[in-house]
């Protein structure tokens, strides 16, 4: 099942690569590469399992490891408001 | 007490020739520009920056040292003007001596305290050319923070609980019911939180001894701080409204470095505000966002500190407040969509090397002339 809470995630906008703007609030964030990946990868509806194999192919890391940051970097997400609560 | 007060009338005609001929002649207050400043250095560099007004702004001071005076960037001329407490009839007066001196032909009222006299005075100062846009009497009593609540209330839009504090011995009562912490607010200025009922005690007459009564208690709500500005047009409509959220602040929390944003919420509570009050003039709305819910904390009857943003993204409010105080209907150069989020407001300090002579010339005679 997909975690992406396409709105708030859909609304950001990159003033740079790297920087996104929530035009609503006026929050601005700071995204790493990999962070962008995931990104991009939520808002196409891809799920936690499909992210970490994604990632790790890309950036050449162990399956585990990027599953942990990966899950990491989602309950960032959450807790910023821009994802949805994890089902 | 009607000021009628036996002064000859001057037809717009006469008042252009005083004006020296063909541009239009603005007084603007407000022009402090220290470490809480005053509206009228952004309301005068927008006016300048209009293209189709060919404008010359007066500051209207009430210290020889704002700031504002020495600016002959933006301001022509500058004159002392009296104090609140001296009443409108001293600034009407006063007022008709700039008018014969220079030619005004607008006038833009940019702090809160000077809108009821000057809407005391506004009929007399049309008689004299001078004309304004400002909202009615009831207007500001439906905005006035001892009533606020109602017209909240009204038009379905949330606000933090709040009680009058007429004696410190309530406080205890406003603690217990409001919870700590709390803000303490003037009835015109000053906002302080509180967080313990000692400070609160301590504050509550700082308050009083420096803006008198009432005070008021408000309930501390969490979110994040977005104000929006723009101008009613008296029949329930506003036009150019932009909205910013404080990104950095001053130690007296003013905004340095805001960003400007689209929240439809915010936007949604103004137009139902307007359209319930039918509010006249400029105006800002403060108000604490948390997602989709929005708090209203005050509605203010001017032009905000920050409103050269509003002009900077395409909404040349004071420039539009001028053609609506002459009676002409808005002209699309001078405003934008109203809404253009993430464009950054940054504040900077400049400096200037000026002759002592026009701090001379204030002091001695009240005018920079």
């Amino acid at each position: 099942m997909s975690e992406n809470d396409g709105g708030r995630l859909a609304r950001l906008t990159m003033a740079e690569p790297g920087f996104a703007f929530d035009p609503r609030t006026g929050e601005c964030f700071s995204i790493s590469p990999s962070g962008r990946v995931v990104i991009a990868a939520l808002l196409d509806q891809h799920d936690e399992d499909e992210l970490a194999e994604t990632l790790a192919q890309r950036f050449g890391t162990e399956l585990a490891l990027v599953r942990r940051e990966l899950r990491d970097f989602l309950d960032q997400l959450r807790v910023l408001g821009l994802l949805g609560e994890r089902p | 007490m009607p000021f009628d007060l036996n002064v000859p009338a001057v037809s717009l005609g006469e008042a252009a020739v005083a004006s020296g001929g063909q541009a239009l002649v603005v007084g603007v207050t407000g022009v402090n520009a220290s470490d809480n400043p005053g509206p009228g250095l952004g309301v005068a560099k927008s006016l300048k920056r209009a293209a189709e007004l060919d404008v010359k702004v007066v500051a209207l001071a009430y210290d020889a040292l704002e700031p504002g005076v020495f600016l002959d960037g933006w301001f022509e001329d500058a004159f002392l003007i009296p104090p609140l407490s001296a009443g409108p009839a001293a600034l009407l007066e006063r007022l008709t001596y700039i008018q014969r001196r220079v030619g005004l032909d607008v006038l833009i009222p940019n702090l809160d305290s000077e809108v009821p006299g000057c809407i005391l005075i506004q009929d007399a100062l049309a008689r004299l050319g001078i004309r304004t846009f400002l909202p009615t009497r009831q207007q500001l009593e439906l905005r006035d923070k001892r009533h606020l609540a109602e017209l909240a209330t009204r038009a379905g839009i949330a606000m933090p609980r709040q009680l009058l504090v007429s004696e410190v011995n309530e406080l205890s009562t406003a603690v217990a019911d409001l919870g700590l912490p709390l803000v303490l607010k003037g009835a015109w200025y000053g906002a302080e939180i509180c967080h313990d009922l000692a400070q609160a005690r301590a504050a509550w007459a700082q308050t009083v001894a420096r803006w008198g009564h009432p005070v008021i208690a408000q309930a501390l709500v969490r979110g994040e701080e977005m104000n929006l500005t723009g101008i009613g047009d008296g029949r329930g409509g506003a036009e150019g409204m932009v909205a910013v959220r404080k990104l950095s602040t001053t130690g007296l929390g003013k905004i340095w470095i805001g960003v400007t944003v689209d929240h439809g919420g915010l936007l949604a509570a103004a137009r139902d505000l307007l359209r319930l009050s039918l509010w006249r003039g400029p105006f800002e709305l403060e108000c604490i966002v948390d997602g989709d819910q929005v708090q209203l904390i005050e509605i203010n009857p001017r032009f905000p500190a920050w409103i050269y943003c509003a002009t900077g993204v395409g909404s040349n409010l004071p420039a539009a407040l001028v053609r609506r105080a002459l009676g002409e209907a808005p002209a699309a150069p001078s405003l934008g969509s109203g809404v253009s989020p993430g464009r950054l407001y940054v504040r900077y300090t400049d400096e200037r090397i000026c002759d002592l002579a026009t701090l001379a010339r204030m002091v001695t005679r009240g005018e920079s002339l």
